[in-house]
């Protein structure tokens, strides 16, 4: 990871606190503003930085979640954001760090696409519990995935609308606070 | 079609494709539990009657409880043990079990629980001369308990 002028480290903190209190805070099952952020981190300062926010807000999830204690889910569920963080630092490289209206469409299409990645891998760690319970392969894999359909279904319609209308006005707005159009291209943000 | 836009829509696509084949199957699993509950419903319906009870309090409160299900083979006295709170006394011999309270209003030396059943053949209530416990109900049966006064005999049908 590359060092970070003060400014922007104290931004990515703030991220990081929100991110995990946010994760933390009581709410409707499968509606999420973590994955926002996490993506968000990952398009502002790059891959490590958001694949390693990834870890830390899902393993303290993993353990004070509203929802109770992950269990075997935890290192399913670490992944899954963590593929969330890169997709955020993919995107970051793709666009060359500078965003516009456009990326709207773009990342409502991401963010339903990583949701989606996200869930069928903690459908796998669902159907990874059954299995360990006696459940044949098969069945546990077709339960965990059926009968999760609704809540990635919520999951998935949820974070398109959320990264599809959240995501440029938060760059947007981020990059006028530090000064900036350019303040996330590609290039080293050293100061 | 520019490459960055094709990516974008395939992916859009693709998640469509993988979220709709999903809950396809959500729903294709939900409609064999409902048909199987739906089965196994029909089934225990084969083994049950289903009976109209009336109940008048003979202060002018009158309650009607159709179409309750019973088990085959139930009796009066089970019917209206399914249906209120009742209390009963087993006298035994000829007699068997009468039904001394039903929702808490119980028998004095003046007034009573009668039970009727009624006979579809002469289209009239039948006061019954033995217990309600040894009365089987049939399917499509219209039994009657009416609170009513010893005095007075035989005491008016159920209205």
């Amino acid at each position: 990871m590359r060092s970070l002028p003060t400014r922007q480290l104290v931004i990515l903190i703030i991220l990081a606190a929100l991110c995990v209190a946010i994760q933390l805070t009581p709410r409707p099952p499968n509606v999420e503003f973590t994955s926002l952020v996490v993506f968000l981190v990952g398009a502002i300062f790059g891959i490590s930085f958001g694949a390693t926010l990834g870890i830390l807000v899902m393993f303290i999830n993993g353990f004070f979640s509203p929802w109770g204690f992950a269990g075997l889910m935890l290192p399913f569920q670490v992944t899954g954001m963590v593929i969330v963080g890169i997709g955020g630092g993919l995107y970051r490289r793709s666009r060359g760090g500078l965003y516009d209206a456009r990326s709207c469409i773009e990342t409502a299409v991401l963010g339903a696409f990583l949701t989606l990645v996200y869930d069928v891998i903690t459908n796998f760690g669902v159907a990874v519990s059954y299995m360990l319970i006696g459940m044949p392969i098969l069945l546990a894999f077709t339960n965990a995935i059926v009968f999760g359909a609704i809540f990635s279904l919520i999951h998935i319609v949820s974070n398109t609308a959320v990264f599809g209308l959240i995501f440029f006005p938060l760059t947007n707005t981020l990059q006028k606070l530090l000064g900036g159009g350019k303040t996330w291209k590609k290039e080293p943000l050293l100061t | 079609m520019e490459k960055r836009t094709f990516t974008y829509v395939a992916l859009a696509l693709l998640v469509w494709a993988i979220s709709g084949t999903v809950v396809a199957g959500y729903y294709f699993a939900q409609y064999n539990i409902y048909q199987n509950e739906y089965e196994n419903l029909a089934s225990e319906m084969e083994s049950i009657l289903l009976v109209n009870i009336f109940v008048s309090y003979g202060n002018g409160t009158k309650i009607w409880y159709n179409n309750t299900a019973l088990p085959l083979g139930s009796t009066v006295f089970k019917a209206i043990g399914a249906i209120a709170d009742i209390n009963s006394t087993d006298y035994g011999g000829d007699l068997g079990i009468l039904v001394t309270a039903i929702n808490g209003l119980a028998s004095s030396s003046t007034h009573g629980w009668l039970y009727w059943y009624w006979d579809a053949e002469n289209s009239e209530w039948a006061l019954p001369e033995y217990s309600c416990a040894k009365y089987i109900l049939h399917r499509g049966d219209t039994i009657a308990f009416t609170y009513e006064s010893y005095i007075t005999w035989p005491p008016p049908s159920p209205t």
